[in-house]
């Protein structure tokens, strides 16, 4: 296979409320990344790749038209995917293939998301996701099935919300480092607990916050990538992974499609023991228990995640750092940009270039999102 | 591995209908599913992964990809949506299949514009909410600025236009499409304007449609006798954003940089050795256009228009199938019954549209309607190599 490199990495601050129009996200976003590779002109980008989900949040029908612009791609090959929440690392898979395939020597991946426009909150745009006939005249949200997969969670690894609680401590105080960081914060599980009960069991300090932003990275082909850059980071193992849209018909106490992505991931990269070889995580985490969740299935042990967590070697310093960057708890969750940004912090983490965030002697990374109805995990294995 | 051919292994398709009230999607998709798999003469569980070409607007619902594994048997493998017009999803698959990172995928894209009721607001959201929203009520009047230009450009007149419109609606007659007819050109130049220049007449009209097709690697095509190489791909992104300020109005520039990289890759120009076009025209004019920028002449086109040169037994049979004009406008679907249609024309399979001793053809499709990218293929059987 002919290998890929991430070869640069930029991204606009992660905020609510951003005063910045989606375009002007994304503009930013790719002159970031084409500074971070020595001011690359865009000529010498073969193609541009997008990622943004639903369509809703923007109010545009077709929304690549907003991107073609704003990416500098005016008549250069510019194509969208989604998966939902799991799009940022899925355009990491897509963008994996445009350059593995011998058709682009380079590519640019941009994710954005503008999920503040939408009133009263983005949240009602969710409900448009559910199934029309049977689902959607009930009025669910998001958070109503995902305290149900907590909650089952819960059950079956009989885990305390204290516990889970320490998900979003670890994740805001290491978002502290984080320059874009929407909510980097010292709070403690009390903090969590006592904050206001969305549905039970979970809290509002359980969730990820709605969030304006743009992440952009540059894929090079091997040859082209060690023209550009000394620290190029190869993207050795991808997969994505969906799952039936009836989500009420399996057991939500582990996700069986995280663990199918991730067993192909590591196959094509050649891991056989996740646990020991792998340096870095950057596991999905919209919510506190999601980190441990994913982390089960990309380990492919159910239950473990919440006993590394108690042992603290999901810290930063531990020896199995999940979310260094401060994850989609601290840095802010704008839907597809959030996971490109796990992408990216694995970009920065591998080529040592993470700053306070940097994890000591990491050579290879895992980064994975998650969408859909609670169905589609996508992965990406990461080397330096 | 990887990087090798990639080749077509079987297709599957619900017929262009006015309206397909008996099926819903997911029984349209499951039924050309099954076609295409048996058609491959592949079981489903040998294929590896999805891609799928939606458009949350259009399918009424938000993150529509969710809803497309169950019913053509790809739950819990590979999956990805493409925002745009199958041969998009194509592109994507073929570069998937190509890099190796699978050896058989499917591809799908469905339409079902008859459950839709305000279409015209949902293309409307495509374009700028300040400056274009507020003054097109209806954005096929995008397509009428197009044609106006192109005409005048050109020095053609709407007579070329419904010259389209015949030809495309005569083929349509014999390959079964729903709006296949026999009608003159004097006829379609009777019909009302809508956008004008363009008539009623040259404006397809809507019809359901859903396909599905199976694509595997040089590995996977062994011993098939009947698969066909997808010899090129190339898409190219507009001239302009959604307001529409920089396009470049009466031509089809994303055609010219799409054919020189297909040309690269052929070593050869696609068009001489190209036996038939399918394309998705939506508006009469697209038609003239698309062939514009393959033969980089738009006198030329206009004058194998007129001779007849684009007719079934002709040098070059464009659209044999009908075209959308003839088979009917199915959204973001349009390029999978293009392309089916090719498919079938070099596997000899045409029926009463076959082009004799077909060995190569180019399919092109347009991102929407009303934009000016789009995505170009080049089509080949064995023999043809």
């Amino acid at each position: 296979m002919r290998r890929v490199a991430i070869v640069g990495a930029g991204m606009t601050d992660f905020r609510s409320m951003l005063p910045h129009s989606s375009p002007e996200m994304i503009r930013e976003a790719v002159r970031r990344c084409l500074d971070d590779v020595g001011s690359l002109s865009i000529r010498y980008v073969d193609g541009v790749l997008c990622a943004s989900a639903p369509d809703a949040f923007d109010g545009y029908h077709d929304k690549v038209s907003i991107a073609n612009e704003a990416a500098c791609a005016i008549g250069k090959p510019v194509t969208r995917v989604f998966v939902g929440g799991g799009s940022g690392v899925a355009a990491a898979v897509s963008g994996w293939y445009h350059v593995a395939s011998g058709l682009f020597d380079t590519l640019l991946v941009v994710a954005w998301e503008k999920m503040s426009p939408p009133y009263p909150h983005a949240q009602k745009l969710f409900q448009t996701i559910f199934e029309p006939v049977v689902e959607q005249p009930l009025g669910p949200n998001l958070i109503w099935i995902f305290a149900l997969e907590m909650r089952r969670y819960m059950e079956a690894h009989n885990l305390s919300k204290e516990l889970i609680a320490e998900v979003a401590v670890k994740n805001k105080a290491n978002a502290l480092d984080h320059p874009h960081a929407q909510l980097g914060a010292r709070i403690t599980v009390e903090d969590v607990l006592k904050s206001e009960v969305m549905v039970w069991p979970v809290n509002r300090l359980d969730i990820s916050p709605t969030s304006d932003g743009a992440v952009a990275v540059l894929l090079a082909s091997e040859n082209v990538a060690r023209k550009l850059t000394d620290t190029p980071v190869w993207i050795d193992g991808v997969a994505t992974c969906l799952d039936s849209q009836y989500w009420t018909n399996r057991d939500l106490a582990f996700p069986y499609y995280v663990y199918l992505a991730a067993q192909k991931a590591y196959r094509m990269a050649g891991i056989t023991n996740p646990l020991k070889e792998v340096d870095v995580w950057e596991p999905y985490d919209p919510f506190t228990y999601k980190e441990l969740h994913h982390l089960d299935g990309l380990l492919g042990k159910p239950g473990l995640a919440p006993r590394l967590l108690k042992e603290g070697q999901l810290h930063r310093d531990g020896d199995h750092p999940a979310s260094p960057s401060g994850g989609l708890l601290g840095v802010g969750n704008p839907i597809a940009a959030a996971g490109l940004m796990k992408v990216a912090e694995l970009y920065w983490q591998l080529s040592e270039r993470a700053g306070k965030r940097q994890v000591p002697n990491a050579y290879v990374g895992v980064a994975q999102a998650w969408g859909d109805l609670m169905q589609v995990g996508t992965v990406v294995v990461c080397r330096r | 591995m990887g990087q090798g051919g990639v080749y077509v292994l079987g297709v599957g398709e619900i017929p262009p209908s006015s309206s397909l009230r008996d099926l819903d999607f997911r029984e349209m998709t499951f039924e050309a599913a099954v076609q295409a798999y048996a058609d491959a003469d592949i079981d489903p569980s040998e294929v590896e992964g999805l891609f799928t070409a939606e458009q949350d607007f259009v399918e009424g619902i938000s993150i529509a990809d969710e809803y497309t594994p169950d019913q053509v048997g790809m739950r819990l493998k590979f999956n990805m949506l493409v925002a745009g017009d199958f041969l998009e999803a194509l592109f994507h698959a073929y570069m998937a299949v190509r890099s190796g990172l699978m050896e058989v995928v499917a591809v799908e894209s469905h339409a079902r514009p008859s459950e839709i009721e305000n279409y015209a607001d949902v293309l409307r959201a495509s374009l700028d909410p300040h400056c274009l929203r507020p003054i097109l009520s209806d954005p096929y009047a995008i397509a009428g600025l197009d044609a106006r230009a192109f005409l005048s450009k050109t020095g053609s007149t709407t007579h070329d236009l419904s010259l389209v419109v015949e030809k495309n609606l005569r083929n349509a007659a014999r390959s079964g499409g729903p709006y296949g007819e026999a009608l003159s050109a004097e006829e379609v130049e009777r019909s009302p304007f809508v956008y004008e220049p363009l008539r009623r007449r040259h404006v397809a009209r809507f019809s359901d449609y859903v396909a599905v097709v199976v694509l595997g690697s040089e590995r996977a095509a062994k011993g098939s006798d009947r698969a066909v190489e997808i010899a090129s791909i190339w898409q190219t992104g507009a001239t302009s954003g959604a307001h529409q300020w920089m396009r470049s109005w009466g031509a089809m520039e994303w055609v010219r940089g799409a054919l020189e990289r297909v040309g690269r890759d052929l070593h050869g120009n696609p068009v001489r050795s190209s036996d038939l076009v399918e394309f998705t025209e939506f508006f009469a004019h697209q038609e003239l256009q698309f062939l514009s920028g393959l033969l980089g002449s738009e006198a030329e086109a206009l004058r194998m228009l007129r001779s007849g040169d684009l007719d079934l037994g002709s040098a070059l049979p464009f659209n044999p199938s009908g075209g959308c004009l003839g088979n009917g406008n199915s959204l973001n679907a349009s390029g999978g019954r293009a392309f089916v249609d090719a498919v079938r024309q070099l596997r000899g399979e045409a029926g009463r549209v076959q082009v004799k001793g077909a060995k190569a053809a180019i399919v092109g499709s347009l991102h929407t309607e009303i934009s000016d990218s789009g995505t170009l293929v080049f089509l080949r059987t064995g023999d043809a190599t």
